[in-house]
């Protein structure tokens, strides 16, 4: 399942408590963009396993992050010197290319701007999303 | 260098006005005066071989007095600059100087690259004959240590001894037309910043717009901003801001009405684009206020409302430093360059203040700056 192959009228529409879908449908690197009640969340497993939610809305374009690429975080500490962060993923946006940290929402350019967390968790085989998370 | 008496029949009294720092005052001194500091290996291509800077410019003069105020050229034929008792005259007695920091007239980083052991040698000299026979004879002067931008351990080398002499508060490179952002400058803003110097980036003949020169003079330098704005992306792009965080650089000449413009745009281009430069941490906007200034002279003509408006979009009045560009012909008067009904505080701020803040090496003040009196 990738999240660009995943329709608007596809995604899972769910309510408060059910089961957006079963833990094995979401793989390491792929995102699921629901619509958990009537709030457009994109729910991410990260290559290491994690599971994150956040508000599928970019700040600045508007556009769904489920429809934009899940990377390790890139760092320098001079210039030229690529590195990956590892265990830092970001989604970054289709379109404007804004970063978003995946386990704070917070984008990297600015610390003080982020998209709303949403609470997702793992339970009996199923992947739930909750209210936004604190 | 003779000194010239100003003759008292013919001086009007000092205008005087506001106590004020000018951070940018070309002395000049003509080559053959460089003798003396220049080892005799590189004396025969000056006394013989008659080498003079490049010039560049593919246009007539500005004014009658060519680059200079008419009024500023010595009655002996020597460009304006060239004395020490007519620039005390015409600027440290005229207005109510505190200190002026000496920008010089001969830079490596103004010429194209090539040569370097001898433009090398060269700004040692300028830096030796700036220390005696400015620096030590006028107190209100404050030197700016000159490098050859093109052979940077030389460079280090230059910062390194000049910097153990106390009137040096700058290094100073033009703004040329290589980008300094790139890592191989990036000793001297290390070397700089080591040392408590800022680094002035002065306006250059030898930068072109981003189309070339033009045809007209007043094409060219109506885009000067553009080739300062082409230095401050290079130099934030490329980490220098982050590797040195204690450098501060001095944008000199080229005006500052263009950096809300230049803050607003690399912000969003940071936010969009930040994966290809992550050794850059803050926006650009917050780095420049962090550790960029910028000297107000060419000024426009600014309405208060104007020129507050415009400092309220750079989100901080800790900016602008006051220049004078003496004794040029485009010349800021401190009486008439700011709107005479300009928000005290800022006018303060600009004259003064941030001048005082960003200069760390400057002697202690002398007098209470105040702008009551700025007419």
């Amino acid at each position: 399942m990738h999240a660009d192959s995943v329709p608007l009228d596809a995604r899972p529409a769910v309510g408060a408590g059910q089961a957006v879908c079963s833990a094995g449908e979401l793989r390491p690197g792929q995102m699921l963009p629901v619509l958990a009640d009537g709030r457009d969340v994109v729910v991410i497993r990260t290559p290491d396993g994690g599971l994150h939610g956040l508000e599928d809305r970019c700040l600045h374009c508007g556009r769904r992050l489920s429809h934009g690429r899940l990377h390790v975080a890139v760092t320098a500490t001079d210039v030229g010197r690529y590195e990956e962060e590892q265990g830092r993923f970001v989604i970054k946006c289709s379109g404007d290319g804004y970063e978003y940290d995946v386990a704070t929402g917070t984008t990297l350019f600015d610390s003080a701007r982020s998209v709303t967390r949403v609470a997702v968790r793992e339970a009996d085989g199923a992947i739930f999303v909750g209210a936004p998370a604190a | 260098m003779t000194a010239i008496t100003v003759d008292p029949a013919t001086s009007a009294a000092p205008r005087r006005g506001p106590v004020f720092i000018d951070t940018d005052v070309h002395e000049r001194v003509d080559t053959t005066s460089l003798l003396p500091y220049l080892a005799p290996v590189w004396h025969k291509y000056i006394t013989d071989y008659r080498w003079v800077p490049d010039r560049v410019l593919p246009y007539s003069q500005p004014t009658a007095g060519g680059l200079d105020r008419l009024d500023s050229l010595l009655p002996d034929g020597r460009p304006g600059g060239s004395d020490l008792g007519w620039l005390t005259s015409q600027l440290l007695d005229e207005y109510n100087v505190e200190y002026a920091i000496l920008t010089g007239w001969l830079n490596a980083s103004a010429f194209a690259e090539g040569w370097m052991e001898f433009k090398t040698a060269l700004m040692s000299a300028v830096n030796d004959y700036q220390a005696e026979h400015w620096l030590e004879k006028e107190p209100r002067l404050c030197g700016s240590v000159h490098v050859n931008a093109w052979d940077t351990e030389g460079s280090v080398r230059e910062i390194d001894r000049m910097a153990a002499h106390p009137g040096f508060v700058q290094v100073m490179l033009y703004v040329g037309d290589q980008p300094f952002g790139h890592p191989r400058y990036h000793p001297i803003f290390e070397a700089a910043a080591r040392h408590g110097l800022v680094v002035g980036i002065h306006h250059s003949e030898n930068s072109p717009v981003s189309m070339g020169f033009g045809r007209y003079f007043a094409e060219w330098h109506t885009l000067v901003p553009q080739v300062f704005m082409s230095q401050m992306g290079s130099l934030i792009f490329n980490g220098v801001f982050d590797k040195y965080p204690d450098l501060k650089v001095n944008m000199i000449e080229g005006g500052f009405s263009y950096v809300p413009h230049f803050m607003w745009h690399a912000d969003q281009q940071y936010r969009q684009l930040r994966h290809e430069v992550p050794w850059v941490k803050r926006l650009p906007s917050q780095i420049i206020r962090d550790q960029i200034r910028f000297a107000t002279q060419p000024i426009e003509e600014f309405t208060a409302e104007q020129l507050e408006t415009l400092i309220g979009q750079m989100e901080s009045d800790e900016l602008v430093c006051f220049s004078t560009d003496y004794p040029h012909w485009d010349f800021d008067s401190p009486l008439e360059a700011l709107p005479p009904d300009l928000n005290a505080d800022l006018a303060q701020k600009i004259f003064y203040d941030n001048a005082r803040a960003l200069y760390q090496r400057l002697p202690a003040a002398t007098r209470v700056a105040t702008q009551g009196d700025r007419r």
